[in-house]
């Protein structure tokens, strides 16, 4: 991330809510309210299921985000998903573990081995940094591949449990909603506190100025570390969700083009802010369907929506608002 | 008085280079010291040594009686040695005053988990830090900055930016890396009245790095003199600017201001 770029912690800072007081507030309630309400009354299953969808991939792309937010780079974000997925999948499926309880253990697994792998490759910086989580994603996916014995190869994994919470199966899609919905909401608050607290202050000196940041005091690597743990954790126990969602895994399941799919979420929402993140998911997951009828040209209006987005919104989705009132200011 | 910071046959190699070679002096307690020499001196190497950037190939540093070397530049800030950069000083996409905060981050008591759930204790002690900060910036003239961007400060601005940044630590011995390069005449002569009046008012003491012979000459209480990696001199002011060395390192050039 460039100097000049905002960062997560800039836009989250201490306060920011408060100063905008109330409608921020009433603005956060009328959107719960209604993320609550309208599925019941329009049960289309197709919708929910894309919801669904929209609320699992916003956790990833706002995870990629919290490690972007130290100024970092991962191609390999999809890697820690698919690990998340087949831990809580293979505690499962050879240990009877309860989905629940497989979520949490893949969110620390993930979180561990991050934070292992981060002492030794944070060392690296910008374009290094990048290819060796690229590495490191290409070998997890061939490790997946090829130790048939335990993931069962390109065949992946089946019949996964449903999530169930106190004996009561979230089956349907529309039950699974609103538990994709608390985890939303639950990873999106945690992001929000972290990023105004000291850490967010650490984060964000670190994206701008790292030398500068290491003489203020701020241990550069730990909080690397911290931020890339933090993020490929959540990631971790969000990708174990999203498998006792859809019940299968395979090494397919989550791949590079994942990877690069989390990022241009990021990117095209706003990668400076914690917004971003969900407005990309909501706005890059329903995307494909809804130029589905389109067929022949779908990939290609796909390519140019993005690029019209990045052309025109530099800053992402999140920066719309600006845009218009600029626009306005020069009609004038 | 006792000394704060002692240097002690510091090297350091690049490859074949020598660019330090045994170097020794010290900084006591209270001392605005001054490290000169001329362009490719050593004067650099020897700032990212001392301040733990770059670790020495040979000799021991110690501040405050303790060893520094191999401790990362984050602790050795904790411990009060604290410097500033000859260019990159500022945080510039962040506020002045958020700049100042950061700063501050070693120096503010405040429980890591404490302010993510934003506990009462953290919010108190968090005030605490940003008034400290506020009168740092009233200091250096930059209140009416405060919410502006770092980057939109003018030159002189983000030198005094820096230095604030730098002050915001706590620091019990500053090390400045040529601050007034780069200022006009006026700007550098208030930068030596600042340096002068944090070194009364906080018992500040100061390595300062400078090609400013006047300010250098008018500031310090003992220099050092570097030159080809080696130390060539030490002393007053007075007599470092006839000693024949020195003169003959300068080529009788700088010494005459």
């Amino acid at each position: 991330m460039d100097a000049s770029s905002p960062t997560l912690a800039k836009i989250d800072q201490p306060h920011g809510i408060r100063r905008h007081g109330l409608p921020m507030g009433l603005a956060i309630a009328v959107l719960l309210a209604s993320a609550i309400v309208i599925p019941q009354f329009a049960a289309n299953q197709f919708y929910l299921h894309l919801a669904n969808i929209v609320l699992i991939n916003a956790i990833f792309a706002m995870s990629l985000g919290l490690i972007m937010s130290v100024g970092q780079l991962s191609l390999g974000h999809a890697a820690f998903v698919s690990a998340g997925g087949y831990i809580s999948a293979l505690a499962a499926l050879n240990f009877k573990v309860p989905p629940l309880l497989g979520i949490v253990l893949a969110g620390l697994t993930t979180g561990l081995v991050a934070a292992a792998l981060g002492k030794v490759i944070l060392r690296l910086r910008g374009v290094y940094f990048v290819l060796v989580t690229f590495l490191a994603g290409q070998v997890f996916t061939l490790i997946a591949l090829n130790w048939q014995s335990v993931t069962h190869g390109a065949n992946g994994l089946i019949g996964i449990p449903a999530i169930s919470l106190f004996g009561f199966p979230l089956a349907t899609r529309l039950r699974f909603y609103y538990f994709a919905l608390a985890a939303f909401v639950l990873v999106f608050t945690f992001i929000w506190a972290l990023m105004r607290s000291q850490y967010g202050r650490a984060f964000g000196s670190i994206a701008e100025n790292m030398r500068l940041a290491e003489a203020s005091g701020i241990d550069v690597s730990r909080y690397q570390i911290i931020a890339f743990s933090l993020g490929s954790g959540i990631a971790g126990g969000a990708g174990a969700i999203m498998i006792h969602y859809i019940r299968f895994i395979s090494p397919d399941s989550f791949t590079f083009s994942d990877s690069i799919a989390y990022i241009t979420m990021l990117v095209v929402g706003g990668r400076g802010s914690l917004v971003g993140g969900a407005l990309g998911s909501l706005f890059l997951t329903p995307l494909p369907e809804a130029l589905r009828g389109l067929a022949g040209v779908q990939h290609i209006l796909y390519g140019v929506i993005l690029l019209g987005v990045l052309l025109f919104l530099p800053g992402g989705l999140v920066s719309v608002g600006r845009f218009f009132k600029r626009g306005l200011g020069r009609q004038k | 008085m006792s000394a704060l910071l002692e240097v002690e046959r510091i090297s350091r190699r690049y490859g074949g280079l020598n660019a330090l070679k045994d170097v020794s002096f010290s900084v006591r307690e209270g001392e605005i010291v001054g490290l000169i020499g001329p362009n490719g001196a050593g004067k650099t190497t020897c700032f990212n040594v001392v301040s733990g950037a770059v670790p020495p190939s040979s000799g021991a540093i110690k501040f405050k009686g303790r060893n520094i070397v191999g401790r990362k530049t984050s602790q050795i800030v904790h411990d009060g040695l604290v410097r500033t950069f000859q260019a990159t000083t500022v945080f510039p996409a962040s506020s002045v005053i958020e700049n100042v905060l950061r700063g501050a981050f070693a120096t503010t008591p405040v429980s890591m988990f404490g302010s993510i759930i934003n506990t009462g204790a953290s919010r108190a002690t968090l005030a605490v830090t940003r008034k400290r900060c506020e009168q740092l910036l009233e200091r250096l003239a930059l209140s009416q900055f405060r919410d502006r961007k770092a980057s939109e400060l003018s030159y002189g601005g983000q030198r005094r930016l820096g230095v604030a940044i730098a002050l915001a630590a706590n620091p019990k011995l500053l090390l400045l890396d040529e601050p007034v390069a780069g200022l006009n005449p006026e700007e550098a002569a208030d930068f030596g009245r600042l340096i002068r009046e944090l070194h009364e008012s906080e018992k500040l003491s100061v390595l300062l790095v400078e090609h400013h012979m006047r300010l250098v000459m008018g500031l310090c209480n003992r220099i050092v003199v570097l030159d080809h990696g080696e130390k060539i001199a030490e002393g007053k002011p007075t007599e470092i600017s006839v000693n024949p060395k020195v003169v003959q390192a300068y080529l009788g050039t700088e010494v005459v201001a």
